[in-house]
Parts: C-alpha cells; structure tokens; sequence
C-alpha cells in the first residue's frame, strides 16, 4: 500500500506542472467571465431604451401611450420638431435608439375606429444582442396596446361580450408524459429545457474524457522521454501497480478540473437565462427529473468511461517515444469520443437504423453519452447493459495493459510511423 | 556462491542477435566487468539480468532466482542502472531520493537512513535540494549512482555508469563505485571504456557481436597476451576469435 501511495504522490507532483494547470486555469477563467459578461449583456435587454417621442397629436390617448412606454421601464425624451428628418437628426445627436412619431389626430382617428399610422425609426446603433432583445420588447409593448384596443372597440359594440374568446378562442391544454409521469406542459419546450440543461453533462464529460486520457498518455510517454521507465520497471513493485497509480492520479486531477470545468461551464449556461424558470412547464420538469438509482447508474457509466479512456490511452502511449508522440497516439481515443458525443446530440436510439445502432454502441463511451437520455426515458436497462459491457471492455483492456506492461514489449514496441528520423 | 549465472544465453530481435550463447558467472562480492564495443551485446544481456527483458533461449540465474520465474523476487535484491538513465525533471534532487527509497523500505527511519546515504554518495552538497531540470549531466549521473547504491543491493547493474561524463566527473562517478561496494554489494558494470573496467573491476568478460571472447582477471589476461591494457587484450583476443 505504502509502495502505491509512493507512486501516487509521484504521479500528481508529475501531472501537476504549471505547463498544465495554466491553459486549464485560463480557459476555466474564459468560460467563466464570458458567462458573467453574456449574464448582463443580456440583463440590458430588459433595461430600458432611450425613446424620442414626437407628439403632434398631443391628447389623452397619446400620453397615455407615452405613459404605457414609460412604465414599461423606457426613458422618454420629448422632442418637439416638425419633421421625421428633424427628429431623427436629434435623435442621432442625443444618442437615442428609437424615434416614435405619434401622428396628429391620433386619439380622434381611433375614436372614429380609423387605423393609425404611428412611425417608428429604430436607430441603429448598436448590434449587441441585448438591443435587439430590447427592441422586441418595444414591439411586444405595441402588440399588447393593439389588444387593448381591440379590446376596447370590442367592449364598446358589446360591453358582455367574453373577451376571453378574442385573445384565445381555442385554449389548448398540453400534457407531457415521461416515464410514468404526466405533466402539464409544452413539449418541445421541455425537450429544449433538457438538452439546454443535460448539454453540460456530454461537454463536461467530453472534456474529462481527452483530458485525463491526455494526461495518462503524457504520463507514460514523458517516462519513456525522461528515461525513467527502464529504471521503474526494475523496482520491486508490481506492474498492475505502476499502471494503477498512474490512472488514479490522471482521475484525481481530471475529476478536480472537471468539478472546476462544470462550475464555469454551469456559470456559462446560465448566462442564456433560466428558460421560464417560474412558468408551469419549467415545474414539470423538475419534477420529472431523474431518480436516485439512475443518478448512481449515470455516476457508474462516467466513471467506467473514464477508466476506458485511460486504459486505451496508457495502451496508445506504449507505441509514443515522447509526449509530442503521445498526443499523436491519441487521436484514436479523441475520435472515439467525438463520434458518440455528436450521435448523441443529433439521434435518439430508437431513430438509428441497426447497423449505426451496433457501429454506436461498440464503442464504449457511446453508453455513457446515451445513459442520460434513456434514464430520462424511464430506460434503465439499456443503461444497466451498457455499463457492464464498459466493465467488461475495461477488463478486458486492462488485462492487454498489465501484460504489455509485465512484457518485454513495453521498452521495444512502438510504431514506425512515430519513429524519429 | 555465485550472484549470477548466466548459461547459454541466446537473445534475438527479429531476425537481429544480439546476444548469440553466452555463459559467465559473476561470484559474490566482486566487480565485474562486461567490456564490449556499442552494439556488441552488453545492454541486452544486462537488460536481462535486470529482468526487463526475457531470454530467448538459455538461463540466468541471479541469487538462484530464475529471471523468468521469478523476476519479482530478483527485483527485490537488485539495481539497475540504465546508460541512459533520467531523472523526474520536476522533483527535486532530494524528492527524487524520497520517491526512490518509498520502494525498499516501508520504515520511515530506514528510509531516511537510505536518503541520508544516498546524499553522502552523490556528493551533490545544497544542490540536492535543487529541482533535477537544473542539474548537470554529471550531477544527475552521481544522484543516479547514489539511488541505485542507497538500498545496499545484493547486485548493482551499472551500465557505462560514466555515460557521457566528463574526466573529471567519470573519476568520481568511479571512485563513488569503489568506494561503496566495500560493503560487500556485487556489481556488474559495463563499458566500451576498457580502462575505466580495467580499474574498475576484480573480472572481465569481452563481448563482441554477441559472443563472449574473453574472460578472467584483468592482471591474468594481461599477463597472458602479453599486453599493457585491456584495449590491446581485446583487440588481440578479436583477432584471435575471427
């Protein structure tokens, strides 16, 4: 045991160099402060926008939609000119990003139920998200007051008429049924709300995956690259052993910089704003979320991808002579990762023709990229199947390692293609 | 007794022999020299020894441990050090020395007793505590001869010990050797350098394509080709093998 916390402490002084805690530190760093940066760009879109109001109509029912503008948060400026080029020219002086002409007769045009014409100049000054979100509220604003005064005209014809029936003639009460819950609630919206959500968990993975299958393969090659390998293997510690510590201590670190990665990647995705977090359907969702035997079984297929991915990569790294072949060698492990991460967001199993479904599957890491969907589905087998098929694949792997490893192999293997000229 | 036994080795890579029958023993307690040019057989036969590499054919016995069966145990009693042997860049000289002892001895006070020996051999005064990646070529050869002499191995494997080393720092490097197997540790060291054997070692043994040409007690075989040095032994016992 001693023996192996010797080595174990070895491998994390090894793995823990400031060559690789600072591009993971700055990019956690970039995730995160492009997060808080994109959470009050967006903020602004519900602040409100500085407004030129030219009113020749000057009534009742033009102030009071001024007035309607105003309490809806925006910044009225009052401009007296005669005409819409005058107004603009001010309106591009002050800075402003909207001109609304209020024509004269305004309030009398709508009594005598004539249309009204109002103008609006949107000054473009800026292309940030946040404007254009702002500006949609201008138009939601002027679709609610078109309501109103349908509403009115409407009212006025026939003061019992149900104004229900005008603003939703058909109501459509819609249910969601997951697992064996129905919920009230839009479909496509929770469909969107998960794979906003259940995203985090595939890059996280993704991420933890090519790490710490870099950071083994690194490991092993800089042993060969320092000639500290011939000098190991003659100690008296089992072979199983120097293996282990290595993959321990590239899970100790990945799994540290994925609590991190998660933490800014979690800032990031929040930034996108919580998706109607208080509406009935953001309630039936988080009551459809997944229980605790599935979140011990998606804990399992993480941690068995992990270990495949180590194990494939201490197996790659045998063929490397340095670190720079070690990411070469790699390649493979990385596109095993990539084709499920991609299959994963675009298909869902049941739509995969046979021969993609068993092409997917072979590959080990496919069962974890796919465990969260078929557990939300109520699926547990699948996902019960595809961890024993992880656990054996690792065994299996594991056995080719330790007897490389315990083989003369380990010192003269290696790929043509990767010998130095 | 004998250390080590070597019988009718036979070690090929592909179609390449590198070691083509040879048999010698390495008695206990003594230094012997395995002398040969690059290429000539002496890493791969000491490779084996070290259990890092399996005979193709024959046997090699270290301590009547058979290399095959059970190398784990050879572990246990030998070191090797490697030509071209490193050290982790990031630790520190004295870290280094800590990691190394954590292999043969689990009593904290044991192991210290190995550090504070292998301080004493590698000679390296404050810069043990420097990070390996400022070390010279000659003081991380002295930390590696301290590491593979600290535990006091039943069997040192040194090969070309002074490897790429200055005179001065070979000097050392071999008076370090001598030095320390007063002890009683048995050491089987190899070089093209037939001086540096030559002061080194009790035996030798010439290899050459493979073969063992040679061997004896360096003052016989001068003595026997009429020589002034083992340089001139060798040369006259390759002509005399082809």
């Amino acid at each position: 045991m001693n023996k192996f916390l010797n080595l174990l402490r070895k491998e994390i002084k090894d793995l823990l160099t400031l060559k690789m805690i600072l591009p993971f530190v700055f990019s956690i760093f970039l995730l995160f402060f492009i997060g808080q940066v994109m959470q009050k760009e967006i903020g602004k879109g519900i602040k409100p926008l500085d407004i030129g109001i030219v009113d020749l109509d000057n009534t009742e029912s033009s102030l009071s939609l001024v007035k309607g503008l105003e309490n809806a948060g925006n910044k009225i400026i009052f401009i007296k000119v005669k005409s819409d080029s005058e107004a603009i020219r001010i309106a591009n002086e002050k800075n402003l990003s909207m001109v609304m002409i209020i024509p004269p007769n305004y309030e009398a045009d709508l009594k005598n139920k004539k249309g009204v014409e109002i103008k609006i100049y949107s000054i473009i000054n800026s292309l940030s998200f946040a404007t254009s979100a702002r500006r949609a509220n201008i138009r939601n604003f002027l679709r609610a007051l078109n309501q109103q005064v349908v509403e009115y005209f409407v009212k006025e014809l026939d003061p019992n008429f149900n104004l229900k029936l005008i603003r939703e003639p058909i109501e459509a009460k819609e249910f969601v049924v997951l697992k064996d819950n129905i919920q009230q609630g839009n479909a496509s919206f929770i469909i969107a709300y998960i794979s906003s959500q259940t995203i985090i968990i595939p890059v996280a993975l993704l991420i933890l995956i090519i790490f710490t299958g870099t950071m083994i393969a690194s490991s092993v090659a800089l042993e060969k690259e320092n000639k500290t390998l011939e000098t190991l293997l003659t100690v008296p510690v089992s072979r199983f052993t120097l293996i282990l510590a290595k993959m321990l201590a590239a899970v100790i670190i990945a799994t540290l910089f994925a609590f991190f990665f998660m933490f800014a990647m979690i800032s990031y995705m929040s930034s996108f704003g919580s998706l109607g977090a208080s509406s009935p359907q953001f309630n039936s969702v988080i009551k459809l979320k997944i229980d605790n035997i599935s979140k011990i079984l998606i804990g399992l297929s993480i941690f068995l991808s992990i270990v495949n991915a180590l194990i494939i990569s201490t197996l790659l790294a045998l063929f490397a002579q340095d670190v720079k072949d070690a990411q070469a060698t790699i390649m493979p492990l990385t596109i095993m990762i990539l084709i499920p991460y991609f299959f994963a967001m675009f298909f869902d199993p049941g739509e995969m023709s046979f021969a993609l479904k068993i092409f997917t599957f072979l590959i080990p890491f496919s069962h974890t990229f796919f465990a969260f969907k078929f557990l939300l589905l109520g699926q547990r087998i699948p996902v019960i199947l595809g961890n024993l098929y992880l656990f054996i694949f690792a065994i299996i792997l594991l056995f080719i390692a330790t007897k490389i490893f315990s083989s003369e192999q380990i010192l003269t293997m290696r790929f043509t293609t990767f010998k130095k000229q | 007794m004998y250390a080590v036994i070597v019988k009718d080795l036979y070690k090929n890579f592909g179609n390449i022999k590198a070691v083509d029958g040879i048999s010698f023993e390495v008695r206990e307690g003594e230094i012997f020299g395995l002398i040969g040019p690059n290429g000539a057989g002496k890493t791969t036969t000491l490779r084996i020894i070290a259990t890092l590499l399996k005979p193709t054919a024959g046997e090699v016995k270290v301590f009547g441990y058979d290399v095959l069966e059970d190398s784990s145990k050879i572990r246990e009693l030998i070191s090797y050090l490697p030509e071209e042997a490193g050290a982790y860049k990031n630790l520190r000289g004295i870290d280094y020395l800590r990691f190394m002892a954590g292999f043969y001895a689990e009593d904290v006070k044991i192991k210290k007793e190995m550090v504070e020996r292998a301080i004493e051999i590698a000679k390296l005064g404050d810069r043990i505590n420097d990070k390996i990646k400022n070390y010279s070529k000659g003081m991380v050869r002295k930390l590696l001869v301290a590491r593979s002499l600290m535990h006091s191995p039943k069997l040192a494997i040194l090969d070309e010990p002074t490897s790429g080393l200055d005179v001065i720092n070979s000097l050392e490097v071999r008076n370090l050797i001598l030095e320390y197997v007063k002890t009683g540790t048995t050491v089987i060291v190899s070089s093209h350098n037939m001086l540096e054997i030559e002061f080194l070692s009790n035996r030798v043994a010439f290899i050459h394509k493979g073969k063992i040409i040679e061997s004896g007690v360096p003052a016989t075989l001068l003595e026997k080709y009429k020589s002034e040095n083992l340089e001139q032994v060798f040369v006259q016992s390759v002509k005399k093998y082809e």
